[in-house]
């Protein structure tokens, strides 16, 4: 059942690749600089496809299983995307072509610039940035640039206790101090705290809202006011933006910077851990501070419009990745975003919020439920009851795996003990809801009645429960022979 | 693109207990929710979307259109078509990241074996499971560089690719690190110059790129030995791995991390992206790697597992503590590096590094025989080399565009020293047709052997 290692399935002398013969003459070879030896496998086509067809096959995904995956929004990848983001003329393009031969690319990323802007209720919008994490950074370090050309040394950044890990993260690989925020008991900001943590050394609040309890923190124009009142910007994670498309936008909350997470939102699929994509957008006063390149547009005769992209930027932050950002991912966003047109993307909020409510409200009889108000395209379950029976969100997560569902988000947010995380998305239908919630029920009923079984779980996967702690107690991440 | 219908939608309400959707938003404030619809594009059918985007594409002319010898950092290989087809696979493609490891096996396998491949490839103990890129990579590796020596200084090569130093210098400055840049010699890392730098000032790390950008064999081992004198790291960006088919690995002259770029592995040029880069380093510094690593261990009945491991140095569970923010890697390119490296396999992998050597060195002789483009240096290259031209580089690239050749990058914006210069790659999918075609336009426009002429 187990699929060896393409190391232990190789063959001296079996080749899985043939190249046209060598039609120049041969050069003498950099003696010195030759290695010795190349340790790679050697197989068959065959070989290969079997081999990397079989391991796919030991995967959940969204085109197999049902994932209702907290913070994560799991939904449908559409095919048409793939296709698209595969023309030659995006595929087989190098990003260093003169500007002439890429005015297709450049027209694609200035209208995906423009309905990102408009999504948001930003001035302006790069692509840069490869993923979330990554638009935090390129984010953070604006602000700080920001702030920095108004001769102002803001060392703070606050960040509530229930943030993704990436914001307090970022902040410190940039060598902010990281002041965290705790909740109120609505699981919103307590105003108390932040006001207490505000001083002219606070550059920026990054908030997440709708937060990851799936709570819309209904202040979130109080806050903005409070931290502009002090001088601080806001930044928004926008991790969560499915639960607002159409209905509401950050920059009209007041928020300064956000980023978006095309692999979430957009649905640009995950790929197992990535690629992504993570735009920012920003107000006026933070654009000449964008990293480089920024893409311009020229009017010319005959009402044609020429690309162009500037790097001539004083005040940009610099170049934050190599290139144009994850191009072909940006291809991908934009086509999901045509394909929705305005009335489509409000319904992709309000689906994802009416899944979530659902869900909710027939779940909470079953799982205790901290925050009992309307959630917004996810919320957050305890395991508390059921860990009396000594059955742990992780059991449950692992359960679900023997009923062909992926477990929510288990253990986070931090401030919720034994949290599960869940959001079903607008792309599920109600016989999969129905079924997920059927699963779950009877998942409390066991950890009642046989906590055992649970524990055990999962027992129908391709391996059982897998050995974390020896995994890292000797590491072995590289098959040496 | 939604799952329910308008009767199981208003079955749902009513089991919420709610009479419309517009309820499920009170939480938001009145005044700041849209009183209409965003204004961006109509929708669009499926047949609409693929007539727009064939027609943006065509606004744009394929590298396939045209016989092309630019490379700079982004390369054109042959890619089997099975790569495509693997990853396309909605099991790869459209899976999550691996944190549930008993229903991501497969996935976790694949990187295990990118990581052993890349380790294979550079000469080194651990790599991690990917990152988004190369210049991204190596500014990791040089945070990580910091991190380990516990010193500030960071010095790095001119001859790194201008987008790595400018990524490097743009995490840099987020965070007020001095950062220098250390002069060339006839296109080669000043062995000097690095000395009296490091001698001087307590260094992190020392940033080259092998081969360098301007496809030249830096002289690792003279500047690994230098590097250990003071105490400094050497880092070690790898832009074109599939040199390591020929060359001595870096791992084996000296590096301490190896930081690359896997996009010659398997994934077209893409504009830019996505590309996936790598971190590779010792057993020594393997906790110090930022990013996700793949482990092999046990499941509880003893049988053979795999799983993400080492998570104690990452975002989401050290959060400000953790060695990066990262909570991505390329996966999809790291799995199509994989299935790529399998499918050349040793002898093919080997002859396709061969193959690019021969042709950019036959390319080299023919071009330069004809007298209108001179080489600049002398040290030995792999399948890049700059030459001089006769005329502005920006004039000759036009003149040659015009016979549907893409001469190159022009270096006069990132190496202004250089005049006018290009820089030119040949790999395996360069036919000699089109090099003997590229030396015939040189030889039949004689106004460009003759210096300056077109300038008047």
């Amino acid at each position: 059942m187990a699929e060896p290692l393409l190391f232990e399935k190789s063959v001296p002398g079996r080749p899985g690749y043939q190249l046209p013969t060598l039609d120049v003459p041969l050069e003498p070879l950099p003696t010195d600089d030759l290695r010795k030896d190349l340790e790679l496998p050697e197989l068959s086509e065959l070989d290969v496809v079997r081999h990397f067809t079989r391991l796919s096959q030991l995967n959940f995904s969204i085109d197999t299983h049902f994932y209702p995956l907290g913070s994560c929004t799991m939904k449908y990848n559409p095919k048409i995307n793939d296709e698209l983001a595969g023309l030659p003329g995006f595929a087989d393009l190098h990003p260093f072509q003169p500007e002439h031969q890429i005015q297709g690319a450049l027209e694609l990323l200035v209208l995906l610039q423009k309905i990102l802007a408009e999504i948001t209720g930003m001035d302006a919008v790069s692509l840069q940035p490869a993923a979330g994490a990554h638009g935090e950074l390129t984010g953070l370090i604006m602000i700080r640039a920001y702030f920095r050309d108004r001769g102002e040394n803001r060392h703070i950044v606050l960040v509530p206790d229930s943030a993704h890990g990436t914001n307090p993260a970022t902040a410190a690989m940039l060598g902010f101090k990281v002041v965290q925020i705790p909740s109120n008991a609505r699981g919103g900001v307590d105003l108390e705290a932040l006001d207490a943590a505000l001083s002219p050394d606070v550059a920026a609040l990054m908030l997440t809202n709708p937060n990851t309890l799936g709570l819309f923190d209904e202040n979130t124009l109080e806050i903005a006011k409070r931290v502009h009142a002090k001088g601080g910007l806001l930044y928004y994670d926008g991790a969560n933006l499915n639960a607002i498309l159409g209905i509401a936008r950050p920059g009209d909350f007041g928020f300064d910077v956000v980023h978006l997470n095309l692999h979430k939102t957009f649905s640009i699929p995950h790929g197992g851990g990535g690629p992504g994509a993570g735009p920012i957008g920003v107000k006026a006063f933070l654009e000449p501070y964008l990293p480089l390149p920024v893409i311009t547009e020229k009017k010319q005769e005959a009402s044609s419009i020429h690309y162009a992209l500037d790097e001539n930027r004083p005040k940009s932050i610099g170049r934050v990745k190599a290139y144009y950002g994850n191009f072909l991912h940006l291809v991908r966003g934009l086509a999901y975003t045509l394909a929705q047109g305005p009335g489509g993307l409000r319904k992709i909020a309000e689906i994802s919020v009416l899944n979530a409510n659902y869900l909710m409200q027939a779940l909470k009889k079953y799982y205790d439920l901290p925050y009992d108000r309307i959630c917004k395209h996810e919320f957050i379950l305890s395991a508390k009851r059921q860990k009396a029976h000594n059955v742990r969100a992780l059991d449950i997560a692992k359960r679900l795996l023997d009923y062909g569902i992926h477990p929510p988000t288990v253990y986070f947010p931090l401030i919720v003990a034994e949290a599960l995380m869940i959001e079903p998305t607008e792309t599920e239908s109600k016989e999969t809801l129905d079924r997920f919630i059927e699963v779950m029920i009877k998942i409390a009923e066991e950890a009642e009645k046989n906590p055992e079984l649970v524990q055990g779980a999962p027992y129908s996967t391709p391996v059982s429960r897998v050995d974390d702690v020896l995994a890292a107690r000797k590491p072995n991440v590289c098959w040496c022979s | 693109m939604i799952g329910a219908t308008p009767s199981e939608i208003k079955q749902m309400l009513s089991a919420i207990g709610i009479g419309a959707i517009d309820e499920l938003f009170s939480d938001i404030p009145e005044e700041v929710k849209l009183k209409k619809g965003l204004k961006v594009p109509p929708a669009m059918s499926e047949q609409e979307l693929r007539r727009s985007f064939s027609e943006l594409a065509k606004k744009n002319l394929a590298l396939a259109d045209q016989t092309s010898f630019l490379g700079a950092g982004v390369y054109r290989h042959d890619i089997p078509s099975a790569v495509k087809a693997l990853i396309s696979r909605g099991e790869f493609a459209t899976a999550y990241t691996p944190y549930q490891a008993e229903a991501s096996q497969g996935t976790l396998q694949s990187i295990y074996e990118f990581q052993t491949l890349i380790c294979k490839l550079v000469g080194m103990d651990v790599a991690n499971a990917s990152h988004y890129d190369g210049a991204t990579s190596l500014a990791e590796a040089a945070l990580m560089a910091l991190d380990i020596t516990g010193k500030e200084n960071l010095l790095v090569s001119r001859a790194v690719h201008p987008h790595y130093r400018q990524v490097v210098g743009t995490y840099f400055h987020g965070r007020n690190l001095p950062i220098k840049e250390t002069p060339l010699f006839e296109g080669l890392t000043s062995t000097e110059e690095v000395e009296a730098y490091l001698s001087k000032n307590p260094t992190a790390a020392l940033l080259v790129q092998y081969p360098n950008f301007l496809g030249l064999l830096e002289p690792l081992e003279a500047l690994a030995s230098i590097c250990k004198k003071h105490g400094t790291l050497l880092v070690v960006a790898v832009v074109e791995p599939v040199a390591l088919g020929l060359l001595k690995p870096p791992g084996e002259r000296g590096a301490s991390i190896v930081a690359g770029e896997g996009q010659s592995l398997g994934i077209p040029p893409s504009f830019g992206g996505p590309h996936v880069g790598f971190i590779a380093t010792t057993k020594e510094y393997m906790r110090r790697i930022p990013g996700r690593l793949v482990g092999q261990t046990l499941d509880s009945k003893g049988k053979l597992a795999y799983t993400l491991t080492l998570q104690a140095r990452e975002q989401h569970i050290r959060r400000e503590k953790a060695t990066s923010n990262v909570c991505t890697n390329q996966s999809l390119c790291a799995v199509a590096n994989a299935i790529y490296l399998s499918l050349l396999g040793k002898e093919g992998f080997k002859e396709v590094s061969a193959q690019c050597y021969h042709k950019a060195h036959y390319a080299f002789r023919q071009w330069t025989k004809t007298g209108a483009l001179k080489p600049l240096f002398n040290a030995p290259f792999y399948h890049e080399f700059v030459l001089r031209t006769p005329i502005k580089a920006s004039e000759f690239m036009n003149l040659m565009e015009k016979e549907k050749i893409l001469s190159g990058y022009p270096l006069t914006q990132d190496y202004p020293e250089f005049g006018d210069a290009i820089l030119l790659t040949v790999t395996e999918v360069n036919r000699r047709e089109e090099i003997d075609c590229f030396t015939r336009k040189l030889e039949e426009a004689p106004r460009l052997t003759r210096e300056g002429c077109l300038h008047g």
